[in-house]
């Protein structure tokens, strides 16, 4: 059955225009200015430098290895038994254990470099992540676009760094 | 210009979809229908573009200048004729045809010249 639009206090004209500028703000310039609004706030280099922070502290303390070679050993209690240890070439008591050690906690640190480094490469995907997230909040961003800024709902305004590092807590962006 | 058909003829009025007889039209009716609807548009995107000016690219606020002129144009241009009948009364009414504002009210006077021949005719 057609709908009579003639007899609205509306005109069919209005609410096609209504609509049109609605679904224009809600799917287009909402977006367009949730993007930019985000980009100009200097959030991408503040999330970056925030998490790369956040790796460093996350990194293994290095493990303490004493030295086992002659001069460090008996050289400390003695000094002549010091200068007599360099004689022979100094050789290690540990018959190589601590050699050994100090070669796998090389290679650990060497492994712990790179998750580092990789983590660090990821950090732009995850401020990504956060920004996807806020800029899904379509309602408020298509009303604070659409209105022109007289509706400013917080958690576009005020708010947004707060919804962005919310965002980038998130489980959901954690594991990016 | 109009989108459809129109004839009249000295007892009629033919368009693309019905036939009226001349002495059953009570109102001969040429509206802008989109106006209301344009105007809205072009306040709202002039809105946008002035709040947002320091977020868009020079093109952007160009082309948005360029939809408010097209659509306050379309508005303005844009009319509809419509004809009334005392048996078309609470139904929906019938016999829009569209077209620009003044090819429709210079159609609108050709009707109404028409009919007033009809009725001298009669009388």
């Amino acid at each position: 059955m057609p709908i009579d639009t003639t007899n609205m206090p509306i005109s069919g004209g209005v609410i096609l225009a209504a609509a049109l500028y609605a679904g224009v703000s809600f799917f287009g310039t909402g977006q367009v200015i949730a993007k930019r609004t985000i980009d100009n706030s200097d959030w991408g280099a503040m999330c970056q430098s925030a998490l790369r922070v956040e790796i460093s502290t996350r990194r293994e303390p290095a493990t303490i290895i004493p030295r086992t070679d002659c001069n460090s050993l008996l050289g400390g209690f003695m000094p002549e038994l010091g200068a007599l240890c360099n004689q022979y070439g100094n050789p290690d008591l540990s018959g190589g254990t601590t050699g050994m050690l100090r070669e796998q906690e090389r290679q650990r640190r060497e492994v712990e470099d790179r998750r580092i480094a990789l983590a660090v490469s990821q950090t732009g995907s995850r401020c990504d992540c956060a920004v996807s997230v806020v800029t899904q909040d379509r309602l408020n961003w298509a009303l604070f676009a659409g209105s022109a800024r007289l509706i400013s709902p917080p958690a576009v305004t005020d708010n947004l760094n707060s919804e962005l590092t919310r965002a980038l807590n998130s489980p959901y962006c954690a594991q990016r | 210009m109009i989108i459809g058909f129109v004839d009249i003829d000295t007892a009629s009025v033919n368009t693309h979809r019905d036939s009226y007889l001349l002495p059953n039209i009570t109102v001969v009716s040429v509206r802008r229908p989109f106006l209301a609807g344009s105007l809205m548009c072009a306040a709202g995107f002039g809105g946008f573009g002035f709040a947002f000016a320091d977020l868009l690219y020079p093109r952007e606020i160009q082309f948005i200048i360029g939809g408010i002129v097209a659509s306050l144009f379309a508005g303005v241009w844009l009319g509809q004729l419509k004809l009334l009948s005392r048996d078309l009364r609470n139904s929906e009414l019938s016999g829009a045809i569209f077209g620009s504002y003044s090819h429709l009210n210079r159609i609108r006077r050709e009707i109404i010249t028409a009919m007033r021949s009809t009725g001298e005719d009669q009388t």
